[in-house]
């Protein structure tokens, strides 16, 4: 495999409610808090935090805080796009973009998630492909889990570590 | 971040300074006494998590327990001995492209106040054992937790915390050469050494707040003469050495009295002051209420 292949990866997941309940799980933070972070925190261009429920906007900085880690583990990011609709795209690990987009396909809705521009170095190629692409199979499926049955799969205690669902 | 045993072969010295793509995590446990040779380190951090080892960086010995830590500058040279009962020796080197970029990036924020362009990459004045900042060092065992582990983005949250130590750390050289320039010495090897003695004796004071501290002890950690000592402190931060531990008692009392139900005399003498009248005068010249109402009005 020549080395550029490395530098993206895409996942789909097919989940059976409309595209406007799994966009507002994605754009909002209290939607991202239901499936995937402890804590979501979106800030305008001037600073000021958004409320849990108001749509994230283009331009948005974030950080985010994950169940089973103490506040020291945070991820910070900016929003690059936020259709309102049908695509949702941030900065993440590295600075690399990831694009959520959200179409139907035999009566479902696909969930496309593409993280691209992926370091491709001998060293940190495969840390970050395979790490990063495991780690949103999990959560995607957790996404899957909360609007289809409505069972949460992650892991909330700091106590318990090493486990795929934190 | 790259979880590795440490081994000599990893360290031996070739003249060449050492890079890293990556964060690397170096492990060493042992239970027999140790000698490991010099070598050329990369701007890294070293950690003992149980028993004590002693390091010889650059020249100069240092101590490490579990209650310290030691940031190394790039280039430097670095040996260490562990005694009869071994001891487990941690050293986080930091990715060298990143560390330049983050602290390029904090310096150029800070652009206005005029630090030399060489400046970023120049850890030498925060190159000293460092006593406070315990939480800095609760990190290194979630790191290694986190390198061996299977949890989903294991490797982007071990870079989180390694990011946020190397940002302190890049913060911490920011304040450094910012006190050290207001130190009255032409030779920048001067002005180095004297930081690091103000530095590692004020580092001392905050670990050491609640005993009894005298001004002749506080020179002998800095190895310098009473007065002279005296002097330097004040050039650098703006207080003597007693106003100082003033302060950091009276912070101290102050998150006593916010974060526990321990009774007035008891958090006065909690945080070093001898006598509670003394106490309650100081703190509310400095507040502007009685640590009573300090507490009442949370």
């Amino acid at each position: 495999m020549e080395n550029d292949q490395w530098s993206q990866f895409k996942l789909r997941v097919n989940i059976q409610k409309d595209t406007d309940a799994v966009y507002h799980l994605w754009s909002t933070a209290n939607g991202l808090e239901r499936w995937f972070l402890r804590n979501a925190i979106f800030k305008d261009p001037d600073g000021n935090v958004r409320d849990g429920d108001s749509p994230i906007q283009q331009g948005d900085t974030y950080e985010w805080y994950w169940h089973g880690y103490p506040d020291s583990v945070v991820e910070k990011g900016k929003v690059l796009k936020a259709d309102g609709y049908k695509v949702f795209s941030f900065t993440f690990s590295m600075d690399c973009p990831v694009t959520v987009s959200l179409y139907t396909e035999a009566g479902e809705t696909i969930v496309e998630l593409i993280e691209s521009d992926l370091p491709t170095d001998e060293t940190t190629m495969l840390k970050h492909y395979v790490g990063d692409s495991r780690g949103w199979i999990f959560y995607l499926i957790n996404l899957k889990s909360i609007l289809e049955g409505g069972v949460d799969l992650r892991n909330k205690k700091v106590e318990l570590i090493d486990v795929i669902t934190s | 971040m790259i979880l590795k045993h440490l081994s000599k072969r990893h360290f031996v010295s070739t003249g060449d300074i050492p890079t890293f793509p990556d964060h690397c995590l170096f492990l060493m446990k042992s239970q027999s006494p140790v000698d490991f040779p010099g070598y050329f380190t990369a701007f890294s951090m070293v950690a003992m998590l149980k028993g004590w080892g002693k390091f010889n960086i650059n020249g100069s010995r240092v101590t490490l327990d579990e209650n310290s830590f030691l940031v190394v500058n790039r280039g430097s040279t670095l040996s260490f001995t562990l005694g009869k009962s071994g001891g487990y020796v941690v050293i986080l080197c930091f990715n060298t492209t990143l560390a330049d970029l983050v602290a390029r990036k904090i310096f150029f924020r800070k652009e206005s106040t005029g630090f030399p362009a060489s400046a970023p990459g120049d850890f030498s004045l925060v190159e000293h054992v460092h006593y406070e900042n315990a939480s800095l060092k609760q990190h290194l065992p979630a790191l290694i937790a986190l390198g061996n582990s299977c949890a989903s983005f294991h490797a982007l949250k071990a870079d989180m915390i390694v990011r946020s130590i190397l940002e302190y750390i890049i913060h911490e050289n920011y304040s450094a050469i910012q006190v050290s320039s207001k130190l009255k010495v032409v030779k920048t090897s001067t002005r180095i050494d004297l930081y690091k003695r103000l530095a590692i004796t004020k580092n001392w004071m905050d670990s050491n707040h609640a005993d009894p501290i005298k001004l002749d002890h506080l020179a002998d950690i800095s190895m310098l003469n009473a007065e002279h000592f005296l002097r330097l402190f004040k050039q650098a931060y703006g207080k003597t050495p007693y106003q100082y531990l003033k302060s950091v008692r009276l912070s101290h009392a102050k998150e006593l009295l916010r974060t526990t139900d321990l009774p007035v005399s008891a958090v006065c003498h909690e945080v070093g002051f001898e006598s509670i009248s003394s106490f309650s005068i100081l703190f509310k010249q400095c507040t502007g209420q009685s640590p009573t109402q300090f507490r009442g009005k949370i």
